[in-house]
């Protein structure tokens, strides 16, 4: 054979070889470009990334073309041209790389490569050996917290720290600019006028904000994830970390951004809609749900707020103790030195470790308290001048995850009776339900939005319509906390179809009421309240004082009120009487009785399904 | 006389440098605030936005949480001390006083030297922090101040 015919058949070959190969890359890439991964990688949504920076992507049309950017990602793999430091993919989207590995021949791949210095250097990812996603109790303080907070923390193994506050921290949040409008910011952040994103903090800088100056309880739900999985999850926090997101506060907001990363490792969605709306207490329900039939949460921790920790410790303390705070806080510290006298060395040091904490708590609440710091100020002193001591650990209750019990969205088939008029079917719907005598229920607390229940009599009615509904019940009183701080209350704006004049009506009405707890344990919970209503009928106002009730038996919750109903408008007084019960039939299934007399009669039976 | 006036200048020398030191501390953690942004609130300053804490202010790796190296300007060493004590204050100041806390015991563990142990560390900056809270002027100092106080009590 010549050596052209030789040359010849060895070319053939190899360019056939290539050829071939080339035709499967074309076919495995189409299938690649469409994977869950790449896609949930490039954080596509409806065919389109949801990132709005151009430099996430690396062919121009990466944030439209799944296909594309696939390939000059694996293009930049193989490039003999780019540069290597860290402006090359493999160091900006060690995520991708870390998928493609277990996709595709990747060859000399490493997870990290020499020349990619500050990934590198990112201990992060050396030192974080677990992974956990964090719920932040509803905050009925103001409106827009009220549904919860999550973000994920890094659990780190670095032995030099004594405990958590350095682990690193995920948070998705809007960008609001400083001093905004509130009419403004919550028209942008419904409308999706503000741009949003992760940001890395160290956890302590959580911990400060939730814990310490909003007094919201947590819990840790920590992950048990495999090491590719772990790896895979950090790489993309690296790759997403920085880069912006359109912000919606309804869907679009940091429960549905955490829901979204967890997807990357979880075996099936945690979304399951977020078309109108989507609470962060849902990442934590389908976590629940999930790890009825796999092991997705390896432990769920509760981490109780400042203000739980500052009552517990409280009661640590012996009777004679807690007299003689009371008695200083009540005389404005004027008698604290004859008052500290009479109490062994330990003692001293247990009051003035509370009082430190106390005044600390009261300048949380009002920092402008100027004559509190003073107090501390002092009290510091006395204290520094006493001995080291452990202070007393308080033994805190573990508190029952809110997504452990009902989902927030309601729906539910009714049957109700209202006098003189008749009875009819009710269909029932609630787009976020924490019911008091819900399995969810915040202890006896209540927020419920928009609930909504139609009835049929002869024609479409409205029985009932709550935008919202908000009952807070200031259950941990001591002699030391001030009165204001006492005070429990409630409210409910909506509509209710009554009776009068054996007619049907659509009352409107706005609802307030304050009032204070009587007693309270973990079952049990009784409280007075003053309500007072503002009607579109007359009588166009009311007042009733009200005695309450409300009883937990785990499966069965029930609730009653006993008040008088008085009107500005002449002499008429009517007793007013409520009683309702729910009892759980099993996971998400209740049922609900209720019976209400004001100047009519309502009662009703209704069967709910929560999801 | 002449041993006098060697004494004389070597207490002037010495003053100068104490108060140099001294000065070069105070810009120490000065320059750390102003360069690495301790000035950002956690929080917002607007009333109605503060009570909204799900909104960020600095999107994306901040120099000192990125954890990239101890040795660059903002990120780990005494820039992260200081930040600590910065955001942390009232923590710090609670569990000084008491001399144990979760919040004592981390600054312990990111401050002190790697010989010294953790008991010896709170003990002596529970000393030093009696004499800061002990000066007339405490009850007027701002935040900035009396972290600048702790944190040169440390270094």
């Amino acid at each position: 054979m010549s050596i052209l015919k030789f040359l010849f058949i060895i070319s053939f070959f190899y360019f056939y070889t290539f050829a071939y190969e080339t035709q499967l890359e074309e076919t495995s890439l189409k299938k690649l470009a469409n994977n869950y991964t790449w896609n949930k990688l490039l954080h596509y949504k409806n065919k389109k990334s949801e990132i709005l920076d151009k430099d996430f992507f690396i062919s121009q049309n990466g944030n439209l073309d799944s296909q594309e950017e696939l390939k000059e990602t694996i293009e930049a793999y193989f490039s003999t041209t780019l540069k290597k430091d860290d402006s090359h993919p493999r160091c900006k989207f060690p995520a991708r790389y870390l998928w493609l590995s277990k996709q595709i021949n990747l060859p000399n791949y490493a997870e990290i490569p020499n020349y990619c210095k500050k990934l590198s250097k990112w201990s992060v990812y050396k030192d974080t050996e677990s992974i956990s996603v964090i719920l932040v109790s509803g905050y009925l303080g103001n409106p827009a917290s009220t549904f919860g907070h999550s973000f994920l923390k890094l659990n780190s193994n670095n032995q030099n720290l004594e405990n958590d506050l350095f682990d690193s921290s995920i948070n998705f949040g809007a960008l609001v600019p400083d001093s905004e409008p509130i009419i403004k910011y919550i028209f942008k952040g419904i409308f999706g006028g503000y741009e949003a994103g992760f940001s890395d903090k160290y956890f302590y800088t959580q911990d400060l904000i939730y814990s310490h100056t909003e007094f919201r309880d947590m819990w840790d739900y920590k992950l048990n994830i495999n090491e590719y999985e772990r790896k895979l999850l950090l790489f993309y926090f690296w790759e997403v970390v920085g880069k912006k997101f359109k912000y919606y506060f309804l869907n679009k907001n940091c429960g549905y951004r955490v829901s979204d990363a967890l997807e990357l490792i979880s075996n099936e969605p945690i979304i399951d809609s977020a078309n109108a709306w989507y609470a962060p207490i849902e990442t934590f329900h389908k976590l629940e749900s999930i790890s009825k039939n796999t092991s997705i949460i390896s432990d769920v921790k509760y981490i109780p707020s400042s203000q739980k920790r500052l009552y517990s410790r409280y009661l640590l303390l012996n009777s004679i103790e807690q007299n003689t705070i009371n008695s200083i806080i009540k005389h404005n510290y004027k008698n604290i030195k004859f008052n500290l006298k009479k109490h062994s060395i330990s003692e001293k040091i247990n009051i003035l470790d509370f009082l430190i904490e106390y005044e600390k708590y009261l300048l949380i609440k009002d920092p402008k308290l100027k004559d509190r710091e003073k107090i501390k100020n002092k009290l510091l002193l006395q204290r520094l001048a006493l001995p080291i001591k452990t202070p007393l650990k308080a033994q805190i209750k573990n508190k029952k995850s809110p997504a452990k019990g009902n989902k927030p969205i309601k729906v539910g088939l009714g049957l109700t009776h209202l006098s003189n008029i008749g009875s009819y079917p009710t269909l029932n719907f609630s787009v976020f339900a924490i019911e008091a005598l819900g399995d969810n229920s915040l202890e006896f607390d209540e927020l419920i939005v928009g609930d909504l229940s139609l009835a049929y009599k002869n024609e479409l009615l409205l029985n009932k319509f709550d935008l919202i509904k908000i009952k807070k019940l200031k259950k941990e009183t001591t002699p030391w906390d001030n009165s204001s701080s006492n005070i429990s209350w409630q409210l409910n704006i909506g509509s209710n179809l009554i009776e009068k004049d054996r007619k049907k009506h659509n009352d409107l009405f706005v609802k307030g009421a304050i009032g204070k707890v009587l007693f309270n344990n973990d079952n049990f919970i009784s409280y007075a309240f003053l309500n007072s209503t503002l009607h579109n009928n007359y009588p166009y106002v009311d007042i009733n004082p009200t005695l309450n009730f409300d009883i937990n038996l785990n499966e069965i919750k029930t609730s009653m009120s006993f008040g008088v109903m008085a009107n500005p408008y002449n002499q008429e007084r009517n007793e007013t009487l409520s009683l309702s019960t729910q009892y759980k039939i099993y996971d998400d299934f209740s049922i609900f009785i209720n019976y209400k007399k004001e100047k009519y009669d309502k009662s009703s039976l209704n069967l709910k399904w929560f999801f | 006389m002449f041993s006098k006036t060697i004494k004389l200048s070597v207490a002037a020398i010495t003053a100068v440098m104490l108060s140099t030191a001294q000065d070069s501390q105070a810009r120490e953690f000065a320059e750390i605030y102003t360069e690495c942004g301790l000035g950002a609130m956690i929080a917002p300053k607007h009333e109605a936005v503060a009570a909204v804490t799900n909104v960020t202010w600095d999107l994306g790796t901040t120099a000192i949480s990125s954890n990239i190296s101890s040795e660059d300007t903002c990120a780990g060493g005494k820039a992260k001390v200081a930040a600590f004590i910065n955001d942390s204050y009232e923590n710090i100041e609670k569990d000084l006083a008491s001399g144990e806390g979760k919040y004592l015991n981390t600054l312990a563990s990111i401050a002190k030297k790697d010989a010294e142990s953790k008991e010896n560390f709170i003990a002596n900056l529970r000393n030093d922090f009696s004499s800061i809270v002990a000066s007339a002027d405490y009850d007027n100092l701002t935040k900035y101040q009396k972290s600048q106080k702790l944190y040169n009590a440390i270094y």
